[in-house]
């Protein structure tokens, strides 16, 4: 009892103390010190501090003294002195009685890495890494690099992956730490959608990412996975014509799309005169496009930017896959050169229908007839960490298309023996190299050098051999004609990374290309004299900078300020252009954002197109004084909306603004070389807008999404159409794209797409007349010409298809292997391709209109295995 | 090897076009009237006078002449009407036109609106030479062709255009007499887009009647055109001559006749661009257009 009792007066006591302690600790925040002057150095205040209050006061030597302190009357309270040395300094304080200790502001220190793959090691472009419980952090870049600043206190960071399993490290951060951290993939039975961060959270708009399973699980025509061809199932992306691997993105031509493969760009993105695109999904990694409110660090075209990103090659040990499809087989070998150092990937893909077709058309034609026509490409990589800092990477594509007739002709006839040979050939295709240097300068700087050499060409050639003997004599002649045309860039870039806060992530770099057209010209020889025709080399001269600043204004408010900087020079003309571009984001609430962009762009080269579905005979031509470089501006609205992890709603509206564009003159084509092509051309302008709706289930045994477009597209040239605007020739007014991918189980993936299409524009004549013939034809018949109103009157009928496919999966002691059996086109919908007008013969009916459609339903079955 | 002929040929197969007729409304638009007059210094006034009708009407021509339309080609202040002539169905005029005037042309008739157009003859410039020799003609080696070398002096600093044909003043199995032959430029410049499918069953790939072409090669310079043109196996002791006219002609008739050309080329292909028939006719369709010409007897034996 007595022991009770002195421990409650003891703690009775303790109590007092500390309430003492307390009261004489408010005591000195309260009380009122008078200062010399409303500015006075913070060492003045302390001076009057100690002598006035009776203030004990400790600092360590970093408290700037000097610092001057603004104050509303010369009699201020303590506790308004320190928040005013807080808010000057950063130095928050401690009361202990009389004593105030004044601490100096945490120490910050940057946390930087590379996210990567745990088996592969390759990177995870646009992983998240944040800090927990607050939420702020970053994504990893294009080569898989990351860098925080923080405060020097206790960090726990999370970072996730759609697709991995969510890694978190919790550690004490004292100094400048390199974590590079490595996720496991998770075992999924479903296919994701998208390996980004949520739309929501990032700045910029008008940008969606394809992971290569989600590609790899769509139907696709004939068994081949085509990267364009699932790019254009998104809205704001139409594909063209029937098959085509054409991207045409709000309103904008082919020929506006910068396609880059390991950052070089690809001219020509067709094998089989456009039906497949030249990408082996099996050597790809990331696809990004951006359709739209460009980052500054993207410049040289109006419409689009398709950045696709090849796989680096497995760092751990040796991996293979390949198929064997209707059109092409593939193979694709990676693996480590030296573990965790060095790697290489090499793919390769072929048509080989040339291959068992030729010789059977050469046996029945007893050697006199041979055709046939193929196509390869081949993509390879090789990537060295030189250490801890530094990483070269050396990649590689060459892709080509030919096709090949040749006939012989024999005759014998009194003493004449005669012979001529008929070669045709028609070639095209693409290199590009880039030899990179990954460098980290300091943990919140990272820099990336590239040197680049892009190229396409194409030739055709026909020869003519003939050969004449009889009795009095013998006669060779020869005859060849061929018409090239080609590209060549040799560029030099350097881009740099730099993170100084969580608020801040900029970029800038510079860039310099030196272009080489040789857009189309005809050597023709008869005997021994060689002819040559048609445009000239042209040399040019593409250089630009940028700078662009992730800002984190608040924790609603982000914004994304950049400027981008070109120049051309070609033949003594001089072309600039300085492009603003912004983004905003602001968040409403954690669910919903709201996005708005603006985007200025120039293009120096242009793609003079007959046909516009990307034939190799299309000629890319540099900006001249004729054709001056082609301008646009981009502005655009929207929210996104994520009620959780599995689904979001993305929905934009934009306008586009386009001028100097390029289109040949009626009647004209790449072959009339009397005229140079500046000759053979009309310029003019376009616009475009509309609104996007994108609805995606990104997780779960059913995935996809559903896209609509709303859209209208112009063109107005001077001398076409008399001058009014006409609707592009792509321009579809409802577009909508559903995609589905349902994981059964672990060995059987369905999926299908079903697309939609109100009719695109064509031009249908609304009168007929009877033409002159004159005395130019033999028989002085007469025939009908056709007048019409404006170009692009009239819209086909609504495209509709749905492709299907079936895969299974079965796991094998080897490896794993897949069954793929698909549809294209499954109820065999006539979707049209054109319209013809058929004329009766006789003249005696009217005529009709025909429509034209290409693909039925098509079966596809392939044949695939990864070991 | 042969599972895997039979799935390429079953891909080949399915991938063949289909075609649908489509009900279209194309709506009419207001007829108007055709005018087509090509002419010469040396001819007299040889004007066709049509309607036009709705794009998918049957292509009767006898039913679109307008016979009763007025006609008239003015010379300055000289108003020359002309008649119709039933036996040619044209509307002539007994005057002649000169070289280097302007005429203006109005036609007519009730219920349409009046259309005009005004030309003006170009100059003629004449063959200086002609040469010719025979060999065998690449594509069908059972044949033989001639080819012919046409030396003219280009007028310096304008742009020139040009229709060059040949005729064999003998009748035979691939000429008629007096009547265009089918000929094609050596130099495959100034090969036309158009002249190929025209002439795919001769296997000529090339080939005209009347070879279309405009001096921004030669402008100015003492030039040489090459022609070749099929040749009958005749044996040596007949008698062969040609007739070479080079026409002197405006922009306007070379801009109608190669858009002409084009639009029956390019009607067929799905991927072009309609081509406007290049139309020199106010208020109408058609083209009025002169020429001078130049014409040589070329005598082989």
């Amino acid at each position: 009892m007595r022991r009770s009792i002195y421990t409650k007066v003891f703690l009775i006591l303790v109590l007092m103390v500390l309430m003492a302690f307390r009261i004489m600790a408010q005591d000195v925040a309260s009380r009122r010190i008078t200062v010399p002057q409303k500015e006075c150095s913070i060492q003045t205040v302390f001076t009057e501090m100690k002598g006035q209050g009776n203030i004990v006061l400790s600092y360590g030597n970093s408290l700037p003294l000097n610092r001057v302190l603004k104050f509303e009357t010369t009699n201020v309270a303590v506790s308004t002195i320190l928040r005013l040395i807080r808010e000057a300094t950063g130095f928050t304080h401690k009361i202990q009685g009389d004593k105030i200790i004044l601490i100096p502001p945490a120490k910050k220190y940057s946390v930087s890495g590379f996210l990567r793959d745990e088996a592969s090691g390759e990177n995870l472009i646009g992983a998240n890494i944040y800090t927990l419980p607050d939420f702020r952090g970053t994504t990893a870049n294009a080569y898989g690099y990351y860098s925080l600043t923080l405060l020097s206190d206790s960090v726990t960071l999370s970072v996730s992956y759609v697709g991995y399993q969510t890694k978190r490290m919790k550690f004490f951060l004292e100094k400048d730490t390199v974590l590079n951290v490595s996720l496991t993939s998770e075992v999924l039975d479903e296919v994701v959608v998208t390996s980004d961060e949520s739309a929501r959270d990032i700045t910029h708009m008008s940008t969606v990412e394809m992971s290569v399973g989600q590609l790899e699980a769509l139907p696709r025509l004939a068994g081949e996975v085509d990267v364009m061809k699932g790019l254009q199932l998104l809205p704001g992306v139409q594909g063209g014509s029937e098959g085509s691997s054409g991207l045409y993105v709000r309103g904008g031509s082919p020929d506006q799309n910068l396609i880059l493969l390991d950052g070089v760009p690809v001219y020509n993105v067709s094998h089989l005169f456009g039906f497949f695109s030249v990408f082996n999904s099996d050597a790809i990694n990331h696809v990004e496009l951006i359709k739209g409110g460009f980052p500054a660090r993207y410049g040289g075209r109006l419409s689009s930017v398709v950045n696709i990103t090849m796989k680096e090659g497995n760092q751990q040990e040796l991996h293979g896959e390949g198929s064997i499809g209707l059109v092409a087989s593939r193979l694709t070998l990676e693996g480590p050169i030296k573990k965790n150092k060095s790697s290489f990937i090499i793919s390769g893909r072929r048509t080989f229908a040339d291959l068992f077709v030729r010789p059977i058309l050469r046996k029945t034609s007893d050697g006199k007839e041979d055709q046939g026509y193929y196509f390869y490409d081949v993509n390879a990589k090789f990537n060295q960490t030189i250490n801890s800092h530094n990483r070269l990477y050396l990649s590689a594509y060459s892709g080509r298309d030919k096709t090949r007739t040749s006939t012989t002709e024999e005759l014998f006839r009194d003493d004449v023996h005669y012979r001529r040979k008929d070669d045709y050939d028609l070639a095209w295709g693409n290199i590009t190299t880039a030899l990179r240097l990954n460098s980290v300068l300091t943990p919140t700087l990272f820099s990336n050098i590239t040197a680049t050499y892009s190229r396409f060409k194409m030739d055709t050639r026909k020869e003519i051999d003939e050969f004449t003997k009889n009795s009095k004599e013998e006669k060779h002649d020869h005859f060849k004609n061929l018409y090239t045309s080609e590209i060549r860039d040799f560029a030099l870039k350097a881009d740099i990374d730099y993170i100084p806060s969580l608020t801040h992530a900029i970029k800038f770099g510079g860039y310099g290309i030196a272009h080489e057209f040789s857009p189309g010209s005809l050597t023709y020889r008869v005997g021994a004299a060689d002819t040559t025709v048609g445009s000239y080399r042209i040399n040019a001269v593409e250089f630009g900078a940028y700078a662009e600043d992730d800002i984190t204004v608040s924790k609603r408010l982000k914004v994304n300020l950049g400027v981008h900087y070109s120049g051309f020079h070609v033949e003594a003309k001089k072309y600039s252009s300085v492009q603003p571009r912004l983004a905003l984001r602001y968040l409403v609430s954690d669910k919903i954002s709201v996005k708005a962009s603006y985007a200025q762009m120039q293009q120096y080269i242009h793609l003079l197109s007959n046909v516009g579905v990307g034939l190799p005979t299309d000629l890319w031509v540099p900006a001249t004084s004729v054709a001056t470089p082609e301008q646009s501006w981009q502005g655009a609205v929207g929210f996104t909306y994520n009620p959780d992890n599995t689904y979001e709603l993305i929905v934009e509206g934009y306008y586009k603004n386009m001028t100097g564009l390029v289109e040949y003159k009626n009647g004209a084509s790449f072959m009339n070389l009397d005229k140079d092509w500046q000759t053979k051309i009309e310029t003019g302008n376009g616009e475009s807008y509309g609104g996007e709706i994108f609805l995606k289930k990104k997780e779960g045994a059913w995935t996809g999404w559903l896209g609509y477009t709303l859209s209208w597209a112009y063109r107005k040239f001077e001398n076409i159409d008399n001058g009014r605007r006409f609707p592009f020739k792509y321009d579809r007014r409802h577009d909508l794209e559903l995609a589905v991918i349902y994981t059964w189980n672990k060995r059987i993936d369905l999926a299908f797409t079903w697309v939609y299409g109100s009719g695109y524009p064509t031009s249908l004549p609304t009168a007929s007349y009877s033409g002159y013939h004159g005395d130019d034809h033999a028989d002085f018949g007469y025939h009908y010409g056709y007048a019409y109103p404006s170009r692009n009157n009239f819209r086909m009928r609504a495209y509709h298809r749905l492709d299907v496919t079936l895969s299974f999966f079965k796991q094998k002691k080897w490896g794993e292997r897949k069954w793929i059996f698909g549809l294209y086109n499954a109820y065999s919908r006539n979707n049209p391709f054109y319209l013809s007008i058929q004329e009766d013969p006789t003249g005696q009916s009217n005529s009709k209109v025909i429509q034209h459609s290409l693909f039925p339903v098509i079966p596809a079955i392939s044949y695939t295995f990864k070991f | 090897m042969r599972s895997a002929s039979i799935i390429f040929v079953l891909f080949v197969f399915v991938s063949c076009g289909l075609q649908t007729q489509v009900e279209l409304d194309i709506p009419a638009e207001q007829q108007k009237l055709v005018a087509n007059c090509f002419f010469s210094a040396d001819s007299v006034w040889d004007v066709h006078v049509w309607k036009s009708k709705h794009a998918l009407d049957a292509k009767n021509v006898e039913a679109d002449r307008v016979p009763n339309a007025t006609v008239v080609v003015k010379d300055g202040a000289t108003a020359n009407p002309l008649s119709y002539d039933g036996q040619y169905l044209t509307f002539r005029s007994k005057e002649k036109a000169t070289t280097g005037k302007s005429y203006t042309l109005t036609v007519s008739a009730p219920g349409y609106e009046t259309i005009a157009s005004t030309v003006t003859i170009p100059e003629a410039v004449e063959i200086v030479e002609v040469k010719s020799e025979r060999t065998l003609f690449p594509e069908m080696p059972e044949y033989y062709q001639r080819i012919f070398e046409i030396r003219f002096k280009d007028p310096a600093h304008r742009l020139n255009y040009y229709a060059l044909s040949i005729q064999n003043v003998s009748n035979n199995s691939f000429n008629r007499e007096n009547t265009p032959m089918l000929t094609r430029p050596l130099n495959p410049t100034f090969a036309e887009d158009y002249y190929s499918e025209w002439f795919q069953h001769y296997k000529v790939s090339t080939a005209e009647y009347n070879l279309l072409f405009n001096d921004r090669l030669f402008d100015g310079s003492d030039y040489t055109f090459k022609v070749a043109c099929f040749e009958q196996n005749i044996d040596e002791a007949t008698p062969l001559e040609y007739i070479i006219i080079l026409k002197s002609i405006g922009e306007e008739y070379y801009q109608y006749r190669v858009t002409y050309n084009l639009q029956l080329e390019s009607k067929d292909d799905p991927f072009a661009q309609p081509v406007q028939i290049y139309n020199n006719i106010q208020n109408g369709y058609g083209i009025f257009a002169g020429y001078s010409q130049s014409v040589v007897k070329h005598k082989v034996r």
